[in-house]
């Protein structure tokens, strides 16, 4: 009796061992919201039964795409990432280590400081820390990525890594790629008019740490150019759309 | 004449000359930077419709680790009881003038874990008139001058702690009738109501170290005091308008021992006001402002009442710049 009650407890404290150290149980991401028409498309199927509608709280396979349309959301966490959707993007490789954008913007919000890389269709970079970012496609095949808070730097695959700061614009271009230019934008402006920050039932987990670097940036700002950045066509030329005089 | 007569006469001398100075533990001093200035946030952004990632506005940030600011401020008001007095039938109105030009500095932010610290200092002058009540003889000039650290942090609270001196010397006789140092601290949470009202609720607290021209007794430390104040306000944006009604209750604790006519004194001060500002431009606001106090106090040793009520209302000019 004595010997099968220490074997069952033995086995248990195996079993829990394993599962306590199996990497995918907390990198393995699942949808926990989505709004209009949001898409899985599994990559090792074809035809009509590799695409099915992403449900709230189906977990998302590796090698799967998730897809939304126009004027549709979704959100994707696991216990130390979060990825919001805008609409019409397309996201490949969701993972702790990777995530791959083809079309479209998303947010990005890394709860414990970690590392992962960020690719586009042409460029790709290392980001490094704990952090809130949006990333946003450009015409070029590379990106805009925009740090909303945190601390942490940002690594091209060609020059140096720089350190991200709370509402710089940094863009990413070529390939092999390199930051681009980089613009402070009014942070408080993005928060009002992001979708991304606002259209989600939830708030963000790092929500009260972009008002405190709204407040910093308030309190360096020195003036506002009246223009907005729009797309980047080629990596010599963005857009900006300019309305009025610039206000001081 | 009996000994009743003689105190009588003694207290009612002693109480006019009471009635007939200014009390400097109710003038207001500044000892934090002005909202415009500790609060930024509210200034203007394009109108722009939601898009996904959201408008990318470029801005310019300073690059300076020091930024000013100045201002001038006019206030012309009328106050039922500007001396404090007791007594209604001792109520002396009186129109008053009141100027102010100030200027400061804040520093370079701090940025930590989850708050942004930021210094500031700052000085102001003050002339105080009174008109048309013959109470011009009590015109006063007051200076003052704080430093302060603020700390936003990520709760939404906003604390702060500094030192503040003030001082105040009478226009007639050039001489300095009170002066004091003030080290404080205080917390101050600001939470959206709807899209047009903000509710402020701020605590704070200090130790007023000063010296004053005695009395009743002998001690020049006689006003030295412990306050606490409590107040909660909401802001109430209609149109251009900007409408603040605030009420506050402030206690204070006399701390000179027996030495002091204000030995085991305790006040309790309502204040109830609503002002509305209006902004003629970013710089130059226009303001209509009312208020009502009262203080109930206990205690002393000179047997005085030191309760009042008190209620002013007027217009203000405010010109400030942040360089």
């Amino acid at each position: 009796m004595y010997s099968s009650v220490c074997y069952w407890v033995f086995a248990l404290l195996c079993a829990g061992s394993v599962l306590l150290s199996n990497p995918n149980r907390t990198s393995s991401f699942s949808c926990s919201y989505a709004e209009g028409k949001v898409e899985l498309i599994r990559k090792d199927l074809i035809g009509e039964s590799a695409i099915a509608d992403a449900e709230v709280n189906a977990t998302l396979s590796q090698d799967s795409l998730i897809c939304t349309g126009e004027k549709s959301l979704a959100e994707v966490t696991n216990e130390s990432i979060l990825i919001r959707l805008g609409s019409m993007t397309v996201l490949e490789s969701v993972s702790n280590e990777t995530v791959k954008i083809f079309s479209g913007s998303m947010l990005i919000c890394l709860s414990d400081h970690s590392e992962i890389t960020l690719k586009s269709e042409k460029a790709a970079v290392s980001l490094k820390g704990k952090m809130t970012a949006i990333i946003e496609c450009t015409s070029n095949g590379g990106f805009k990525c925009i740090p909303l808070e945190g601390k942490g730097t940002i690594k091209p695959q060609e020059g140096q890594s720089k350190a991200i700061k709370s509402g710089r614009l940094i863009m990413v271009v070529g390939s092999p790629s390199k930051l681009g230019n980089a613009y402070d934008i009014d942070l408080l402006l993005m928060l009002k008019s992001s979708r991304l920050i606002n259209s989600f039932p939830k708030p963000l987990p790092s929500m009260k740490k972009i008002s405190l670097a709204i407040y910093y940036q308030q309190l360096r700002l020195k003036g506002k150019f009246n223009a907005l950045i729009g797309d980047a066509p080629t990596d010599d030329n963005l857009q900006m759309w300019a309305f009025g005089k610039d206000s001081k | 004449m009996n000994h009743t007569a003689i105190l009588t006469l003694f207290v009612a001398s002693a109480s006019s000359m009471l009635a007939q100075a200014v009390d400097p533990t109710v003038t207001e001093r500044p000892t934090v930077p002005p909202a415009s200035v500790a609060n930024p946030g509210s200034g203007n952004a394009a109108n722009v419709d939601a898009s996904d990632a959201g408008a990318q506005r470029p801005i310019f940030l300073k690059t300076e680790n020091i930024s000013t600011f100045a201002g001038f401020d006019t206030k012309y008001l009328y106050k039922d009881n500007p001396l404090s007095s007791a007594d209604k039938i001792n109520f002396i109105e009186t129109a008053m003038w009141m100027n102010t030009v100030y200027g400061g500095a804040s520093f370079s932010p701090i940025e930590v874990d989850d708050a942004v610290i930021t210094p500031y200092a700052g000085v102001s002058w003050t002339s105080t008139k009174y008109l048309e009540s013959g109470l011009d003889g009590l015109d006063f000039f007051s200076t003052s001058a704080y430093g302060l650290l603020l700390a936003q942090h990520t709760s939404g609270w906003a604390f702060r702690a500094g030192v503040s001196y003030a001082s105040d010397k009478s226009e007639a006789t050039k001489e300095e009738t009170y002066k004091e140092f003030y080290p404080n601290v205080g917390a101050m949470r600001m939470i959206g109501i709807n899209e047009n009202a903000l509710a402020i609720f701020d605590i704070s607290g200090g130790i007023h170290k000063s010296d004053s021209d005695p009395v009743f007794g002998t001690s020049f430390k006689e006003l030295e005091n412990i306050d606490v104040t409590g107040s909660v306000a909401i802001r109430y944006a209609y149109n251009d308008f900007i409408i603040t009604p605030r009420y506050s209750a402030t206690h204070k604790t006399y701390t000179e021992g027996a030495t002091s006519s204000n030995d085991g004194r305790k006040d309790l001060i309502h204040s109830l006001s609503l002002k509305v500002d209006y902004p003629i431009t970013e710089n130059f606001t226009i303001s209509l402002f009312g208020g009502y106090s009262k203080r109930d106090s206990k205690g002393g040793t000179t047997g005085l009442p030191f309760d009042f009520e008190s209620s002013d209302g007027g217009i203000s000019l405010g010109i400030n710049k942040s360089f």
